[in-house]
């Protein structure tokens, strides 16, 4: 099976938003509690996982 | 088999919306009233429990099934194939008036059918619709984020799930709200000129040389060539192709 390539810091950056933003985007609507649930996590990770790719690629840019 | 698509006679713009559907499904479907009364008691045989909603009553023999909302829509799609489905879906987005792009079209006609087939429609058989597509959207991401899913993957799972967002927002207007949308739609189109009118309904039209007037309003369409047809407008030859199609 063919293997994805180790995604780089803004490789991973812009999918987070993207998962914050439609995490948020189906959080606006009146969803099922398991299903507000995922979106939450789902904004939460996003958040957290492009925080650590955004400082990943400024903490590399500045050395 | 007699397939009869029931809707709301008192509102003016379903009822021909209605009839305009019967017309093009060739023989299809019949319109009917959901106040008619022989309609009403077949509907009461197949669904007790029924309401006041566009319904697609199917009558074979002694057997009678009604559909509603989702399920009638995909009913109707696989009765009248997905040519004429998309006929008639682009009648409706145009009664609608909306964009003239080729995206905006097709969403405008899927909306269409949809704004239609939901009028006063059931929300409960949208039920766990929007639980699938935010957990499309959010799974697409989160797959995404740990290169489970190639990228492209990904963010066509994510645009999906956008999509099916906008779609169920758009069903969320109250029946009031589509009818009055329905109903500014249906006036703007009336205040169109007939060229208007006719592009609106997908026909890009050039006046006939050879028109011989004549009276009445009622519209006939017939094959002068191929690709092109002549449609007689309020008396008036037209000759049309269609736009995009």
């Amino acid at each position: 099976m063919r293997q994805h390539p180790r995604l780089s810091a803004p490789g991973r950056f812009w999918p987070a938003v993207a998962l914050v933003l439609i995490s948020l985007l189906w959080l606006t609507r009146d969803l099922a509690p398991w299903a507000a649930a995922v979106a939450w996590a789902g904004a939460v990770v996003g958040v957290l996982v492009a925080v650590h790719a955004g400082w990943r690629y400024l903490r590399g840019e500045s050395r | 088999m007699q397939r009869y698509l029931l809707f709301d006679a008192g509102c003016a713009v379903c009822s021909g919306l209605a009839r305009e559907i019967e017309r093009r499904s060739a023989g299809a479907l019949t319109a009917e009233s959901l106040g008619d009364d022989r309609m009403r008691r077949l509907l009461e045989r197949a669904r007790p429990d029924w309401r006041w909603e566009p319904a697609l009553l199917e009558v074979d023999g002694d057997r009678v099934r009604a559909f509603t909302g989702l399920r009638m829509r995909f009913r109707a799609l696989r009765v009248l194939g997905p040519r004429r489905s998309w006929r008639i879906a682009r009648l409706v987005s145009a009664v609608e008036g909306r964009g003239r792009g080729l995206l905006a079209r097709a969403a405008a006609a899927f909306a269409g059918t949809t704004a239609w087939a939901s009028y006063d429609g059931d929300r409960q058989q949208a039920a766990g619709a929007d639980e699938i597509c935010a957990l499309l959207g959010i799974g697409s991401g989160a797959a995404g984020l740990s290169s489970a899913l190639a990228k492209g993957a990904s963010w066509v799972g994510i645009g999906a799930s956008v999509g099916c967002y906008l779609y169920s927002a758009a069903e969320d207007a109250t029946p009031a709200e589509q009818r009055a949308a329905m109903r500014k739609s249906y006036e703007d189109y009336q205040s169109k000129s007939d060229l208007g009118k006719l592009e609106a309904l997908g026909y890009s039209c050039r006046k006939s040389d050879d028109g011989d007037g004549g009276g009445g309003g009622t519209d006939s369409v017939g094959e002068p060539r191929i690709g092109r047809r002549k449609i007689i407008m309020k008396g008036v030859e037209y000759s049309c192709g269609n736009i995009r199609d």
